[in-house]
């Protein structure tokens, strides 16, 4: 079966990018881009074509849905899974989140040791509906 | 073989715990920071609750749960149990803090 390698992570809070590219990177063993911002995010996904994006709701400037939203125009992207990463995690808000075109949610607190393979199926699951 | 796998495997998972432990020391080390963004923000503000919610999943994240789920509950709650919960959060905060320059 094929395996996730590259994944861009769209995340505002320092602390919490640096544990997602310590977890990805090196646990994960994952090609892993990190942006700042939505907007960072949309200037860099063409050139690192991420098979999976995984992207924060709460940002300032562009939030996750918004940056979603960006980034389902742009051609190369419009089959790539992205999956939410939240604290809010309110069945309503997940349905939301969704509606938007996520293909899943991972719930914060989350597990460092285990986010890459908890990634998998998305990405696994993303494929096979685009 | 066997062997030198088995403590190939336990240096590798020594050096990920390290750096581990060095992300949790900077979490911790950015505490203060980020009571001070709190602490500044108005009151109930949408800017206070935003804090409290990068708090909350960052806490957990490393390994702080009590700490995470204090900054969750403010961040939820009414305007009249704010004050408590702010509380409750800001004494968690300095335990995190002690216990991290303790060890």
């Amino acid at each position: 079966m094929k395996k996730l390698t590259r994944v861009m992570c769209v995340e505002d809070d320092p602390d919490i990018r640096l544990l997602i590219e310590m977890s990805l990177a090196i646990v994960g063993q994952l090609d892993v881009l990190c942006c700042a911002s939505g907007s960072q995010a949309l200037a860099s996904v063409t050139a690192f074509a991420p098979e999976l994006v995984l992207l924060d709701v709460m940002m300032p400037g562009l939030s996750g849905p918004e940056t979603l939203c960006a980034l389902r125009q742009l051609p190369a992207m419009q089959g790539v899974p992205v999956v939410f990463m939240t604290a809010k995690a309110m069945p309503a808000e997940v349905e939301q989140l969704l509606l938007h075109g996520a293909t899943g949610l991972i719930v914060k607190p989350f597990d460092p040791m285990t986010l890459a393979r908890d990634l998998q199926p998305f990405w696994e699951h993303g494929r096979g509906s685009s | 073989m066997v062997q030198a796998d088995s403590a190939g495997d336990a240096a590798a998972s020594d050096g990920l715990a390290a750096r581990f432990a060095a992300l949790q020391r900077h979490f911790v080390e950015g505490l203060p920071a980020r009571w001070s963004a709190l602490a500044l923000a108005p009151r109930g503000s949408d800017a206070q609750r935003a804090e409290l919610h990068r708090l909350a999943g960052a806490a957990g994240s490393f390994g702080y749960t009590a700490l995470g789920q204090a900054a969750s509950a403010a961040e939820h709650c009414n305007d009249v149990e704010l004050g408590a919960a702010l509380s409750t959060l800001k004494a968690l905060l300095w335990l995190a803090i002690k216990a991290e320059t303790a060890q």
